[in-house]
């Protein structure tokens, strides 16, 4: 078993509102996993279908080898979760709160937990209903991350914390997968963590999977071309490879998928036009893939 | 200013819960006006004497439904930034609140004073008495919906005492009897109009930094885990202040025994029984529990001398083995009311390495367990204390405890029955279902007071077996319902 | 004896189109061409990087692997990557001509924004790179 996530076939919607169609998925095991999506695409109907939380109408969900809907207590042994918004338990303290998780599994690194939160800027005597949402995000992220799982699944974790407190996410978020055999795989619409993070992204758009694979294959496959030449017509460009065209007096500019050098020489010859190729950072890949 | 009072008024019309219940009032009173008017000469005697009593108990109950839908709805449209921001907004809403109640009373008047004389002798002294409470019940609505359950039942035990100090004859605030209306009056007049005053003019000028602010927020389980840390602020002051004023802790421990959870909860114990692992999921409750073992310890004894020393609240006692709101709606309510809150976290716990299927059946045993002892601590509050202050001689009949048994039995099978309900998707089945429940409920309270000993035996019995049945399906659906 | 693990500065953009990997094997691909990483030294470890710039660490070993094959670099067993002593190849001039391209491009779209004639940007160039030659 090497892959952490399969699904195939999965479909989910609420009351009359289809919201996952025939969606098909591969995490494979010690990857770093994005998934993008503009707001209400499903990333978090997603993940808690992936989780068992929620019931998909049909399809096949295996996760670390398990239906999710009923998992085995190993395998919940070995699944961190950090979800959207969620304020737990607010009258605990946070100290209570870590020991009360802490008492539900078989394994739990204290030190790990202890060092986190010192690091972290978090008091183990404030209750919980008083931190800040940028401190019950860090909490809830370390209540993940103390039974050291072997698959990690974040619901937006950064959302709410500025950008130092990012960069130290990120920077705890490597440092386990250094450490150990580890698959992460979180949404979020902050590319720019995913860009230094992730090496495989997948895009959520219309209840599909739009594209899954290497960041860095995406990043190469789609560029963004200028062409310069006399007397271009939208309809000179045409294939499926065309994400986006614009066409102005004397210039076309085009977001092709599956770019390849011989693309452009062809179309130099074409058209006998001036060729820019531009790269594309994830977020504009994310622009063109969901328009 | 038009368009707003038709903007509200719609507004009040889409809130469905609350027409629901209009639609149930009117039907009723109409029902009950119409079969009394035209059959009742017919009725034997027998049926009046209880309809007297029950015309009031009936707007009673469910006039202050009524009353508290309408708190919360207010609540709803007041702790919010556009009570301040938008012009005349609060203006507004305050004036079709108070509109609204007024529309329900003069309904209620004109209900009471088309029934016939035999019925309600007194139809202005009730009518007094609604108002009244339906003011106070209002601002309550509007305030208590957040609590923690041992701050309710302290807010209903002071209720209770201040009520049976207010009127002479206790709990005559309801008594549809014979006699004027009470000497009171005047003192009930100024009541309602200084504290809908008041909290007319405090709504009107509500602010964040106001200490009731946070309390008046919503209710719906993803808001009520937010909302509950800012009440909390000030709740564990008052707490921090309690175990002060106690230096409680050595003091408790040696009469409750060590907390169960210190800093380092103990493991979930897999492989015990159901019930010492579903008492794990609360293990870091003991705090609250222990105010409420405080509580009892600090009460019981004021209590019994109380009641050994105002003779005028006996007459509250006589019967109330057979209560059955006491002893059956007021335990499942308390129940659920305690729970509700945890539900919000029901959704994380499915994460825990624990098998769904004992997720759940940890949790509805928890809820069980939770039932049964606000039974008990009920039964033995209203029923067993009284009894051996007021009426020894009542605890060695049979009748007593065969009715006790009933109500116990009773409040399993309607809770059951209720956790069955919540399983269910489609509303016309639900509401069916609650009609039959609340059908069945009153004419429990009602016929339970003739029955005869082996009846109440054998309704124990069967209500027993009902709630078994109910329980089983409940926990079949809820393995496979989605928790959300 | 172990070889000291040089400290380098390397700066990725981690939002540009360009792929992070590919930004490292440019800078590697730079330093060893300036010199400024002298053969036999060791670049520092996938972690070390990977935890400096705060990105996978699997990229930066796809980065490592990847100059490996071009033979910039070689694997020395419990050591690291050492840079290899054979100068660049001329296999890469494509390339390195390449890599030139867009920056001479903007030299020439700034001088026409600044209305200076090629011969005098021509001249500008010469005597610059007289002067950087003469501080080697």
């Amino acid at each position: 078993m090497n892959n952490a996530i399969v699904t195939e076939g999965l479909d989910k919607g609420f009351r009359d509102k289809g919201v996952l169609k025939e969606l098909s998925l591969v995490v494979p095991q010690g990857s770093v996993f994005g998934l993008l999506g503009r707001n209400g695409a499903g990333k978090t109907t997603l993940i808690k279908c992936l989780l068992g939380l929620i019931r998909p109408q049909a399809g096949k969900i295996a996760v670390l080898g398990d239906d999710p809907w009923d998992f085995l207590e190993e395998t919940k042994e070995r699944i961190g979760y950090v979800p959207q918004t969620d304020r737990p338990y607010p009258w605990l303290t946070a100290r209570q709160l870590i020991d009360y998780t802490a008492s539900f599994y078989r394994h739990w690194n204290h030190e790990l937990t202890d060092r986190l939160m010192k690091e972290w800027g978090l008091n183990a005597e404030d209750k919980v209903g008083l931190l800040s949402e940028g401190e019950t995000q860090k909490l809830n992220i370390i209540l993940a991350l103390g039974h050291e799982p072997e698959l990690l699944v974040f619901d937006e974790p950064v959302a709410s914390l500025d950008p130092a407190s990012r960069r130290q996410f990120l920077k705890t978020v490597l440092e386990i997968v250094s450490d150990r055999p580890c698959t992460i795989f979180f949404s979020t619409h902050i590319t720019s963590d995913l860009e230094r993070v992730a090496d495989r992204v997948a895009v959520l758009k219309d209840g599909r999977i739009a594209f899954a694979g290497e960041l860095d294959v995406l990043k190469e496959e789609i560029k963004r071309l200028r062409i310069r030449a006399a007397g271009v017509r939208l309809e000179d460009f045409k294939g499926e490879g065309i994400l986006h065209r614009e066409v102005f007096a004397h210039e076309a500019i085009l977001c092709v998928r599956g770019y390849t050098p011989d693309i452009k020489k062809a179309i130099e010859e074409k058209f006998r036009a001036q060729l820019d190729v531009e790269d594309l950072n994830l977020e504009e890949i994310f622009l063109e893939l969901t328009r | 200013m038009t368009n707003i009072y038709r903007q509200i008024t719609l507004l009040y019309l889409r809130y469905k819960t609350l027409m629901v219940l209009t639609a149930f009032l009117a039907l009723g009173a109409a029902g009950s006006s119409a079969l009394l008017w035209f059959g009742y000469l017919r009725f034997p005697r027998c049926v009046i004497v209880e309809a007297r009593e029950e015309a009031g108990m009936f707007l009673w109950i469910f006039g202050v439904w009524f009353v508290m839908l309408l708190g919360v709805f207010l609540k709803r449209q007041f702790a919010t930034h556009r009570a301040h921001l938008l012009p005349r907004y609060r203006a507004a809403h305050v004036c079709a609140a108070f509109l609204v109640f007024a529309l329900f009373l003069s309904a209620a008047a004109a209900w009471l004073l088309t029934l016939p004389a035999e019925v309600v002798a007194t139809p202005w002294h009730v009518l007094w008495q609604l108002a009244l409470l339906g003011v106070l019940f209002l601002v309550f609505a509007v305030y208590l919906g957040y609590l923690s359950v041992e701050l309710i039942l302290l807010l209903a035990f002071l209720g209770i005492s201040v009520g049976s100090a207010i009127s002479w004859d206790a709990f005559g605030l309801l008594r549809v009897g014979a006699g004027g209306p009470p000497a009171q009056l005047p003192v009930l007049a100024s009541l309602i109009f200084v504290s809908a005053a008041l909290f007319m003019a405090r709504l009107m000028t509500l602010r964040e930094e106001h200490f009731e602010y946070p309390y008046l927020l919503t209710w719906p389980p993803k808001e009520l885990a937010k909302n509950q840390a800012r009440v909390y602020g000030l709740l564990l002051r008052v707490e921090q202040a309690i175990d002060l004023l106690l230096r409680g802790e050595v003091f408790l421990e040696k009469v409750f025994g060590k907390r169960t959870c210190g800093p380092r909860y103990p493991a979930y114990p897999r492989h015990r029984g159901v019930v010492a692992r579903s008492r794990h999921w609360d293990c870091f409750e003991s705090r609250s529990l222990r105010h409420l073992q405080v509580l009892v310890l600090v009460a019981t004894p004021l209590y019994l001398w109380y009641l050994k020393a105002n003779p005028q609240v006996h007459i509250f006692f006589t019967g109330v083995h057979e209560n059955f709101f006491l002893l059956v709606a007021a335990p499942i309510l308390t129940a659920l009311c305690f729970n509700y809150k945890k539900m919000g976290y029901w959704q994380r716990d499915m994460m825990k390495p624990v098998r769904r299927r004992d997720i759940v059946r940890e949790r509805g045993t928890a809820l069980l367990i939770a039932l049964f002892s606000f039974w008990a601590l009920f039964a033995l509050y209203f029923a067993v204390l009284p009894s051996i202050v007021i009426d020894p001689a009542l605890l060695r009949s049979a009748m007593f405890w065969a009715h006790l048994a009933l109500t116990g039995s009773y409040a399993f099978a309607a809770f059951s029955w209720i956790l069955f309900l919540s399983c269910l998707s489609v509303t016309n089945v639900i509401v069916l279902n609650f009609i039959a429940l609340a059908g069945l409920s009153l004419a429990q309270t009602y016929g339970a007071g003739a029955f005869p000993l082996n009846v109440l035996i054998a309704t124990s019995v069967l209500s027993l077996a009902a709630g078994a049945v109910f329980c089983k399906t409940a926990l079949m659906r809820w393995y496979e319902k989605e928790i959300t | 004896m172990t070889e000291e693990k040089t400290k380098v500065y390397f700066r990725i953009a981690a939002s540009s189109g360009v792929p992070i990997y590919r930004q490292l094997i440019d800078q590697v691909k730079t330093l060893v061409a300036t010199s400024a990483l002298a053969p036999g030294t060791f670049l520092p470890s996938v972690r070390q990087v990977a935890a400096e710039l705060a990105i996978n660490p699997m990229t930066v070993s796809k980065a490592y692997s990847l100059l490996e094959k071009e033979n910039v670099v070689e694997f020395v067993r419990g050591q690291g990557m050492k840079i290899r002593g054979t100068a660049v190849s001329q296999e890469d001039l494509s390339q390195r001509q390449g890599q030139m391209v867009p920056l001479l491009k903007e030299v020439i779209v700034r001088a026409s924004q600044l209305s200076l004639r090629p011969g005098k940007v021509m001249k500008m160039l010469e005597s610059l790179w007289k002067e950087e030659g003469s501080h080697e």
